[in-house]
């Protein structure tokens, strides 16, 4: 039940944040007449949302009353959807990693910066120190032939290696 | 058709890349040979992106957005060598269905598709999102909020009508938009790598793929010819979608799969790995291209961004694409239509090997599969327009994405959403000016009101069927005691 409210209190949320923001765009006129301007489709659209966020809220309780006036125990989390301790860590590697890997990827280069996150990664993951920086490596390498040599798309060099 | 193979099967490099990448090479050809080329790599680009779509839940091209539903869970069910084979022989039969269909009622089927203005078109739109009612297993209020937030995500950047910027906050990558495909590399790819990341690291130390990945094409076709019926409807639709200007190969996938669920006798089964469920998109996808051509080659008109580029490079040849094009250069067609009829032969070679390689690279650790699959991730975004916002869009969309399969929320309505939300608003607006802001026209056309049927009964068909067999069974049940 908890989830489903923060979900339905999420919709709602951002429903309210849509309709706020809206509220600062203009009107869109022509010779007087008024049209359907830019807030048109996200105030419909936020008026779904917030209707949805009722709904689920409202459900989550009602089923939360009829489940205890049956006396039934509550839903347990199936197996593959819980996070062990470990599965947490791994979770912030790639996502705070991914995030400190844009930021330094700007100063140190792509082939730099590619190599050491993806070794530290890697051995996050469980894969041998050696074996991460060999794999980091070759990866490193088809990339910058895909990407930088087939496909001309400049990869950054790192404002530490600019020479000019 | 090996490019194809490889641009395709890598996420965040599309089929559109792809096409204009090879154009500047076909500058010195002849005509036919450049065409030959490009027809070469559209076709098997759009296959190729099933490939990481089957594997890894990965689209390799927006197309393949729909191959992940089933194909994915029968990889997980250690079948995903016979998804891909049903996937590449249903990318070669329909792409076959699309030529012949091509070949045979191109001038017919665009003066139809002519007929579609801003009203059917908003339906449309519509309609294609209405199919993720019907994707969302079990849940149909949880696909209708996936669908509106994708809708609402497509609300940022520039409106087109008034040139306002919408949600931008002064923040000049945000004035673009939200790129649909950072967006559905960190919806599908990276939300699936925390998935497999969450329990820790112990299971991450076997291969990606168990299965030894046999292509047989024995076994496939029992199971196409079991489904032909499916596989046809598919390639009809995929078609017929295709001939739309600015619909494509995504958008034909989407509403085959949902028109194939909604009519399948086995519907329960769409979603946990039905082979029905592989044959829908995929020959819908390739048959679209096939549609495509049509209003490019009878009107000059693209059907998709792919042909908006070829029809540029025919200019370049000195071809007129148009209904003059049938007389002026009748055998520069007829060496088109035989070029692609081959294409789709050639690619059961090209799609075997492609997927043979694939397959081997997937006997590679989870842990380092992954990996690799976060840094394609974060590449494939970058190269879409240079930009590592497009980067931090991908990693938000990643980590929404995640979440919202924690509480069920299905993730193909959202990017579905954001893909339709430009065509379905525009239209929209267009529409009520027109009308002076009344609704009443957009239900008095003939094709708009069969398409708001449809949706209307995608959307309230199966409760309208459960309370009809509830009655029904109410009458039986009274009906001996009441006489």
């Amino acid at each position: 039940m908890i989830k489903n409210i923060i979900y339905g209190s999420s919709l709602i949320v951002t429903s309210i944040i849509v309709f706020s923001i809206t509220a600062g765009f203009p009107a869109f006129r022509i010779r007087g007449q008024e049209l359907p301007g830019p807030k048109f489709f996200p105030n419909i659209l936020s008026m779904v949302i917030l209707a949805a966020g009722i709904y689920v809220i409202v459900l989550a309780i009602v089923k939360e009353i009829i489940r205890r006036r049956k006396a039934e125990p509550p839903q347990k989390t199936p197996l593959e959807d819980t996070v062990t301790k470990r599965g947490f860590l791994n979770i912030l590697a790639v996502t705070v990693g991914t995030f400190l890997y844009i930021i330094m990827v700007d100063i140190t280069g792509f082939n730099l910066t590619t190599v050491a996150f993806s070794s530290l990664l890697m051995m996050m993951l469980n894969v041998r120190w050696w074996r991460a920086l060999i794999y980091s490596v070759i990866l490193v390498v088809v990339i910058v032939l895909i990407f930088g040599t087939a496909f001309r798309i400049p990869l950054p060099e790192g404002s530490l290696f600019w020479t000019s | 058709m090996g490019f194809g193979i490889f641009v395709g099967g890598v996420p965040g490099l599309t089929a559109t890349m792809a096409v204009a990448l090879i154009i500047p090479i076909t500058y010195y050809m002849e005509p036919i040979a450049g065409l030959a080329m490009v027809i070469g790599v559209s076709f098997t680009a759009i296959f190729a992106g099933d490939i990481p779509a089957t594997f890894l839940r990965i689209p390799g091209t927006p197309a393949s957005g729909a191959a992940i539903l089933d194909g994915f869970e029968l990889t997980k069910k250690g079948k995903g060598g016979l998804a891909l084979t049903l996937d590449l022989m249903c990318s070669v039969i329909g792409g076959l269905i699309g030529i012949v269909l091509l070949i045979l009622v191109a001038p017919p089927l665009a003066n139809f598709a002519l007929r579609f203005t801003n009203f059917e078109y908003f339906w449309l739109g519509l309609f294609g999102l209405s199919m993720c009612v019907i994707m969302s297993r079990g849940n149909l209020i949880n696909g209708m909020i996936s669908a509106t937030l994708g809708l609402l995500i497509s609300t940022v950047g520039i409106d087109i009508t008034t040139g306002y910027p919408r949600f931008a906050f002064g923040n000049p990558e945000l004035m673009g938009g939200i790129g649909f495909i950072p967006a559905m590399i960190g919806l599908f790819g990276l939300s699936e790598v925390l998935k497999r990341v969450q329990r820790g690291s112990k299971a991450l130390g076997t291969p990606t793929i168990n299965e030894k990945v046999k292509i047989s094409i024995w076994k496939a076709l029992p199971i196409i010819w079991k489904h032909k019926w499916t596989l046809v409807k598919s390639a009809f639709i995929g078609t017929f979608t295709g001939a739309l200007p600015g619909a494509g190969a995504d958008i034909a996938a989407w509403v085959a799969y949902g028109v194939a669920k909604r009519t399948s006798r086995n519907s329960d089964e769409f979603g946990t790995g039905s082979t029905e469920g592989v044959v829908a998109p995929t020959s819908a996808n390739n048959a679209a291209l096939g549609g495509t051509w049509i209003p490019a080659l009878v009107f000059g008109v693209p059907g998709d961004t792919i042909t908006a580029i070829v029809l540029g490079a025919m200019l370049m040849y000195g071809l007129r694409p148009g209904p003059l094009i049938f007389q002026e250069s009748a055998e520069l067609v007829t060496g088109i239509f035989t070029v692609a009829i081959v294409a789709q032969f050639l690619l059961i070679l090209v799609g075997f090997l492609g997927i043979k390689v694939y397959s081997q690279l997937l006997k590679l650790k989870t842990s380092i599969v992954l990996t690799a699959v976060v840094i394609f991730s974060m590449i494939g975004s970058f190269a879409i327009r240079n930009s590592f916002f497009d980067v931090y869009i991908m990693l938000a969309f990643g980590i929404v994405g995640y979440l919202l399969e924690k509480i069920r929320v299905p993730l193909a309505p959202m990017i579905l959403g954001v893909i339709l939300g430009p065509m379905i608003e525009d239209n929209l607006r267009v529409g009520l000016m027109k009308t002076n802001g009344s609704m009443v026209p957009f239900f008095q056309r003939p094709i708009s009101l069969t398409l708001f049927i449809l949706i209307a009964l995608t959307l309230f068909g199966p409760v309208l069927v459960k309370i009809i067999k509830r009655l029904a069974r109410r009458r039986a049940v009274n009906g001996p005691e009441s006489s």
